[in-house]
C-alpha cells in the first residue's frame, strides 16, 4: 500500500493552500480530487477578486487559480485527478476509486479534507422542470462550456452569488429578467447589486418564485410579494416570461467525507448549516484529519484560500518539519489575515460563529452566548438596502467628492458606502488619494485635494464603483468615466442614452473615448460627455445591443 | 440556445475540433472537450431524461455531477451523468426513460 505524508482531498482553493503550504515546509503531499481539472470553482468566476495585496485583489478568479496551480507545481505537489474517496478509515486508511474504475488503497498520516460547498436548491412547483438550474450550474454553463443556458433568465436570491452571476449571464449575453429576493433588502454586497441595476435588471425584494410552468421546459416564472412574516401575499402573482430560472440561496457545507471519517458535528447557520468542528490548527475532533474552506464554513474563496494554508502549516508543524516559535508566528499571521477578511457588518456573524467553533472544538462551555449576541447586535450596524440608495446618501461618505472639488475639475468619485475586505483602490492611485485606514474592511476615504482625477483606480475596483467626473469637459459638457464590461463595445463619437445608478435613462450623451489599457485588465473604462446637470446623475449608458 | 463566439472577459471562441456525436438518432456536431450536457444544450436539446413513476421531464440542474438529474444513455449505458462526462467521436446518446431500460422506452416514446 502507498504511504504518504498528507492526502488533501479537493483541489479548490483550501485545497490547493493547504497541499502548497505544506509542500514548501517539505511534507509529501498527495492531493486529489474527483473532478478531471483542478481548480475547483475558481476557473469560472471571471471577474476580479476582493481582498487585500496578500490575496492578490483586484485579479480575476481565473487568473488566481493559474496562480495557485503554478506555485503547487513549483512546490512539487502530486496532483491525481477523477480520484473518488471512498472511505476514510481507521489508521488513516483511505479508499480511492481512480477514473471511476480502478479501486486503491492507501495510507496518509494525515488528512485535510477541503471538500467545498453544495448549492442549496430550492423547491416550488416545477422546480424540477429542464431550464430550472443551480446558479452554479449556469456559470459553468457559460464561463467554461461557453454556452448559454437560455436567454431570458430569472435569478432567484440576491445574494453575491446571484448578483455576480446575473451580470455574468448579461456579459455572455442572456438577458436577465430580474432577480427575485424574499428578504425585504439586498443580501449582497450593494456595488455587486450596482453593477446589475445600472445595466437595467430589476431586482424584486420581498419576492419570492410560486410556480415555474412550462410542457418540457421552463416557458414563464410566477413570482409574488411576500409579507413582514415571509408569507405569500395572495393576488399579487406576476407573470415573468422566462426560459431560464438559476437558483442562488446559498450553500451547505459538503460534509459527507468529514461525517464518513467520524468527525463531530455542529449546526451554525451562519456558516451554512452543519459544520465540522475544528480548532484554531483547523484539525477536527478527529486527530490527524484537518478541514478547511468551504466544508468548515460557507465564506469566499479568500478566505478558502488563508484556511487552506493554515491547515497546510498546522500539518508541517505536526510532523516536525516547523519549529514551534515558527509555527505560532506564521499560524498568528494567517488567523490575522482571516480575522480581517471577516472584518466588517458583512463577516462579523461569520467571525462570531468562528469564535464559537474554536470553544466547542475545545469542549468548553459556551457562557460567552449571550454576550457574543449583544456584542453581535452593537456590532453589526449593517444597513439595509432595497435598491441602489439616493444620490443624497452617497454623498455622505467618504468617498464622494465635494461639490465645489467637483466644480474645479476631474476627480474620482467612489460609491463604496458599505465596509467589505477589499483594497486594491489605495494601490492603484499614483497619487495616494485613496486611503483605506485602518482595516481593510473600512470605507475608502478620497483626498480631493490629492486626487488628479486621472481614472486608473475606475479599472482596479472590483465592484466597480469608481467613477471620475470632469465638470470641465467642455464649457458646455461634463464627462464621466466608468467601467464597462460588454460586447459590443459604444463607438467614439457615438451617440447613447445616459442611464442612472438604477439603469433609468437620463439623457443623450456622447461617446468621447473608450480606454482598453491592457493593464486594466479587460475592464473597459468609457468616457462619455453630458450635459453638466447630469454629473451626479449619469452613471452608465445603455448597454448596445448587438443586432449583428 | 447560442454559443458564446466572443466574450468581453474570456475573448474569442478558442478553435477546437469539431466531432460528430449521434443524439435520439441525430447526428449533430460538438466540440471536443466539452460535456455531453454542454453539446446538447448548444443544440437546443433541454429534456435529458422522463422519471420513472410519472414520466416528467428532468434536465441539466447542479452541473457538478451531484443531482444526477441529467443522466441519459450514453453508448447503452443509463445513468451517465452528462454534466461531468465529454463528449466523444461517434458517441451514440439518448433520451433516458424511467431507469434506461429498452422496454420503457418503447412503452413511453
Amino acid at each position: 500500500m502507498r504511504e504518504v505524508e498528507l492526502l488533501v482531498v479537493g483541489a479548490g482553493p483550501a485545497g490547493l493552500g493547504a497541499a502548497i503550504e505544506a509542500s514548501r515546509y517539505g511534507v509529501k503531499v498527495l492531493l486529489v480530487d474527483d473532478k478531471d481539472k483542478p481548480g475547483g470553482q475558481l476557473f469560472k468566476q471571471i471577474h476580479k477578486f476582493f481582498g487585500s495585496k496578500e490575496h492578490l485583489a483586484g485579479t480575476r478568479g481565473f487568473d488566481i487559480g493559474l496562480h495557485l496551480l503554478k506555485e503547487a507545481d513549483s512546490q512539487g505537489v502530486e496532483i491525481s485527478l477523477q480520484t473518488k474517496v471512498l472511505g476514510i478509515m481507521e489508521k488513516g486508511i483511505i479508499s480511492l476509486l481512480v477514473e471511476e474504475k480502478e479501486m486503491k488503497l492507501l495510507k496518509a498520516k494525515r488528512i485535510v479534507l477541503a471538500t467545498g460547498g453544495v448549492e442549496k436548491a430550492l423547491s416550488f412547483p416545477g422546480w424540477t422542470l429542464p431550464g430550472v438550474m443551480s446558479a452554479g450550474a449556469a456559470q459553468t454553463l457559460i464561463n467554461i462550456e461557453r454556452v448559454l443556458p437560455g436567454e431570458r433568465i430569472l435569478m432567484v436570491g440576491s445574494g453575491n452569488v446571484g448578483l455576480i452571476i446575473s451580470y455574468q449571464l448579461l456579459q455572455a449575453g442572456a438577458d436577465v429578467v430580474g432577480i427575485v429576493e424574499a428578504a425585504p433588502s439586498i443580501t449582497g454586497y450593494l456595488v455587486h447589486a450596482g453593477k446589475v441595476m445600472r445595466a437595467g435588471i430589476p431586482i424584486y425584494t420581498s419576492h419570492t418564485i410560486k410556480e415555474v410552468r412550462g410542457k418540457k421546459s421552463v416557458e414563464e416564472a410566477v413570482i409574488t410579494t411576500l409579507d413582514k412574516r415571509w408569507n405569500i401575499i395572495e393576488g399579487t402573482e406576476k407573470t415573468v416570461s422566462a426560459d431560464t430560472v438559476c437558483i442562488s440561496v446559498g450553500l451547505n457545507p459538503n460534509g459527507q467525507l468529514a461525517s464518513l471519517a467520524g468527525c463531530e458535528f455542529k449546526f451554525f447557520p451562519e456558516l451554512g448549516g452543519f459544520l465540522p468542528l475544528h480548532d484554531d490548527n483547523m484539525e477536527s475532533t478527529k486527530k490527524g484529519i484537518y478541514i478547511a474552506g468551504d466544508l468548515s464554513g460557507i465564506e469566499e474563496a479568500n478566505s478558502a484560500l488563508d484556511e487552506g494554508r493554515l491547515a497546510g502549516i498546522s500539518v508541517a508543524a505536526s510532523l516536525g518539519y516547523i519549529d514551534s516559535n515558527r509555527f505560532a508566528k506564521l499560524k498568528e499571521d494567517y488567523w490575522d489575515r482571516l480575522n480581517k477578511l471577516r472584518g466588517g457588518p458583512f463577516g462579523y456573524k461569520r467571525s462570531i460563529a468562528k469564535k464559537r467553533i474554536l470553544l466547542s472544538s475545545q469542549q468548553k462551555e459556551m457562557r460567552d452566548q449571550e454576550r457574543d449576541c449583544i456584542e453581535l447586535e452593537e456590532n453589526t450596524k449593517l444597513k439595509n438596502y432595497k435598491s441602489i440608495p439616493s444620490l443624497k446618501e452617497f454623498q455622505e461618505f467618504p468617498g464622494y467628492p465635494s461639490l465645489s472639488r467637483i466644480k474645479k475639475g476631474a476627480v474620482a468619485c467612489i460609491e463604496c458606502i458599505q465596509e467589505i475586505p477589499c483594497d486594491p483602490c489605495v494601490a492603484a492611485c499614483p497619487f495616494k488619494a485613496i486611503n483605506i485606514n485602518p482595516y481593510i474592511t473600512d470605507l475608502p476615504y478620497l483626498d480631493e485635494n490629492k486626487c488628479k482625477g486621472c481614472g486608473v483606480c475606475i479599472a482596479s475596483c472590483p465592484g466597480q464603483a469608481i467613477f471620475v467626473l470632469n465638470y470641465n469637459y467642455s464649457s458646455e459638457k461634463a464627462a464621466i468615466s466608468f467601467p464597462y464590461e460588454y460586447l459590443p463595445y459604444p463607438k467614439i463619437g457615438g451617440k447613447a442614452v445616459g442611464v442612472n445608478r438604477k439603469g433609468e435613462p437620463v439623457a443623450e450623451v456622447e461617446i468621447v473615448k473608450v480606454d482598453k489599457r491592457a493593464n486594466f485588465d479587460k475592464t473597459t473604462v468609457i468616457t462619455i460627455a453630458c450635459d453638466k446637470k447630469c454629473i451626479n446623475q449619469i452613471r452608465f449608458i445603455e448597454r448596445i445591443k448587438d443586432d449583428a | 440556445m447560442k454559443r458564446i463566439k466572443e466574450h468581453p472577459i474570456l475573448g474569442k471562441e478558442e478553435k477546437r475540433k469539431k466531432i460528430k456525436i449521434v443524439v435520439n438518432g441525430k447526428n449533430i456536431f460538438a466540440y471536443k472537450g466539452e460535456t455531453i450536457a454542454a453539446a446538447l444544450i448548444a443544440n437546443g436539446y433541454r429534456d435529458f431524461r422522463y422519471t420513472h413513476r410519472f414520466n416528467l421531464p428532468r434536465g441539466f440542474f447542479c452541473g457538478v455531477g451531484q443531482c444526477t438529474d441529467c443522466s441519459m444513455i450514453v453508448n447503452g449505458v443509463p445513468n451517465i451523468r452528462t454534466c461531468v462526462t465529454r463528449v466523444e467521436e461517434g458517441m451514440i446518446i439518448e433520451t433516458q426513460y424511467g431507469y434506461g431500460d429498452k422496454d420503457e422506452k418503447n412503452e413511453r416514446s
